[in-house]
């Protein structure tokens, strides 16, 4: 009798863990795959729509996708790769706050086999990141430098806003900008500041620099946001007339500026392309692929009052 | 005795972590260690000298160009064009001859005709930048490099080369009427692909009689 009950009973053990055994393997097999989207800042049109296009484009195909916002601020995107390390995320799309300060945060998730893939701003490590999907922000600003020699004549008073020194983009544009106005002395930088890519602090420094030099001929600006900025500078100051602008991303509120001629030119990045293709690339890591091109520019479009009927914000009609 | 063993001691151990803590070296012998710096200048004149005339006698003639985008505009760029990432600009080496019609200051206004067709085109004699020389060439490949500095440093250089050694001495000669053989880079913006207008970026120029 206590043999038997002892069968029983073990019996019943077996099918139990039997159960337990397959119920695991069912879920780890119907496990759904989870991409962390983590953008520098969700405070600016242009990152907003980076980051919604690569969460819809990573739903698409097949995962949750999450997007972490890190406000600018390299401690909080240590704290989101943390939380998306210890919550088991299959892959990152990464958008920097810091070139260099951004490095370390890319080093936990490759220790913690954790593919990352950066879009539009670069971290300066080559073998850190996946793959690097990035606007080719020195040819964008080559164009832009080409035609804003020829709408000044090669000649007149100029004033450079940077963006944020730790991004390559900044110094990216601004030397894709300077290696062609530099040829032609007569063009005179007469200030050259940062206002981190932010339209109010854009505003507030080309104020400044209007009170000392309020004879300038044009502007140019590392991206649309303190082109904004630094229009509304000029207006207030009666001079938005008299003074071009020029600015990059290819934002809304700039491509309908150019359509009424109060901004002259902007450089025209695709983050659609960018984010897409960075979904793309993690979807494929996750199916096995390892094998991915180290960086990836992607072409940068000049746009003009004479060519804006073929654009719309952030890219072609 | 004791004490004077334990100084000994003492002063083996201090010793010992010393001499595993500092290391001499010859500063000519670290200067070799530094990585040199990419002379993007010196990798430019090399590929120009090397490579540049084969991928010169190779561009296509301007008329099978457009002919063979006008029929097939995707298998056409993907033949000729180049680029080193993604987007829509395609870059190709292409010959023609060309009529000079007007000399302006930054540009030569051209026009070139083949079959029964004709288009006015801008052959570029001040703005030679970007990357349409080196991309047009297929010399490099973005694989190659980890620094962008490095590939967008190729492109100043040969522009540069262009700038100096190609044209001074063609803007001096060039008149109004002449006819022009040339081997110019091309930038394509496959989303709309148009003609008239186009800019040819001069890479050899002959003067024709």
């Amino acid at each position: 009798m206590q043999k038997r009950l002892f069968g029983n009973h073990l019996i019943i053990l077996c099918l139990a863990l039997l159960g337990f055994v397959q119920c695991k393997t069912d879920r780890s097999a119907n496990k759904q795959h989870r991409i962390a989207i983590v953008v520098s800042t969700l405070n600016n049109p242009w990152f907003v729509f980076l980051a919604e296009t690569a969460a819809a484009k990573s739903k698409a195909l097949g995962y949750e996708a999450k997007i972490f916002d890190s406000q600018n601020n390299t401690a909080l995107e240590s704290d989101h790769f943390d939380n998306i390390i210890v919550s088991g995320f299959d892959a990152i799309l990464f958008n920097s706050t810091d070139a260099n300060g951004s490095v370390a945060n890319v080093l936990k998730a490759k220790a913690a086999n954790i593919p990352v893939f950066c879009m539009d701003r670069e971290v300066n490590s080559v073998d850190a990141p996946t793959s690097q999907i990035l606007s080719d922000s020195y040819s964008g600003a080559v164009a832009i430098g080409k035609y804003f020699t020829q709408q000044l004549n090669k000649k007149g008073k100029y004033v450079e806003l940077l963006g944020i020194v730790g991004d390559n983009n900044t110094w990216a544009r601004s030397k894709g900008f300077h290696s062609v106005v530099d040829h032609y002395p007569s063009l005179k930088m007469v200030a050259q500041q940062s206002a981190d890519f932010d339209r109010n602090k854009a505003l507030e420094v080309m104020e400044s620099i209007l009170q000392a030099h309020p004879d300038i001929d044009a502007v140019f600006c590392g991206n649309d946001g303190m082109a904004n900025g630094a229009y509304q500078a000029l207006v207030s100051a009666g001079k938005a007339n008299t003074v071009k602008v020029f600015g990059f991303d290819g934002a809304e509120d700039v491509i309908t500026s150019i359509g009424e001629h109060k901004i002259t030119a902007t450089g025209m990045q695709f983050p659609k392309i960018m984010a897409e293709t960075a979904a793309v690339f993690a979807d494929e890591y996750i199916k096995g692929k390892r094998d991915f091109p180290k960086k990836i520019p992607v072409s940068v479009e000049l746009v003009t009052a004479k060519n804006i009927a073929d654009y719309i914000a952030y890219g072609k009609k | 005795m004791k004490k004077l063993f334990k100084v000994f001691l003492y002063a083996l151990i201090i010793g010992l972590v010393l001499y595993n803590s500092v290391s001499i070296s010859k500063l000519s012998g670290l200067k070799n260690e530094v990585p040199d710096k990419f002379d993007a200048t010196a990798y430019a004149q090399l590929l120009w000298k090397n490579r540049m005339q084969g991928k010169l006698d190779s561009a296509v003639e301007l008329s099978t160009l457009i002919k063979e985008v006008e029929a097939n505009q995707q298998m056409a760029l993907d033949k000729y064009g180049n680029a080193l990432g993604i987007g829509n600009y395609r870059y190709v080496l292409v010959k023609a001859i060309v009529n000079v019609t007007e000399i302006k200051a930054d540009e030569l206004q051209v026009k070139y005709q083949f079959e029964n067709k004709q288009i006015d085109a801008v052959l570029a004699t001040e703005y030679i930048y970007g990357n349409a020389v080196r991309d047009a060439s297929g010399l490099v490949t973005v694989k190659d490099f980890s620094n962008t500095d490095d590939l967008n440093g190729i492109s100043e250089a040969m522009n540069d080369k262009i700038r100096k050694e190609v044209l001074p001495s063609f803007k001096k000669a060039i008149q109004k009427g002449q006819k022009v053989q040339l081997v110019a880079a091309i930038e394509l913006n496959k989303a709309f692909v148009k003609w008239n207008g186009l800019e040819l970026i001069p890479i050899q120029l002959e003067i024709l009689p």
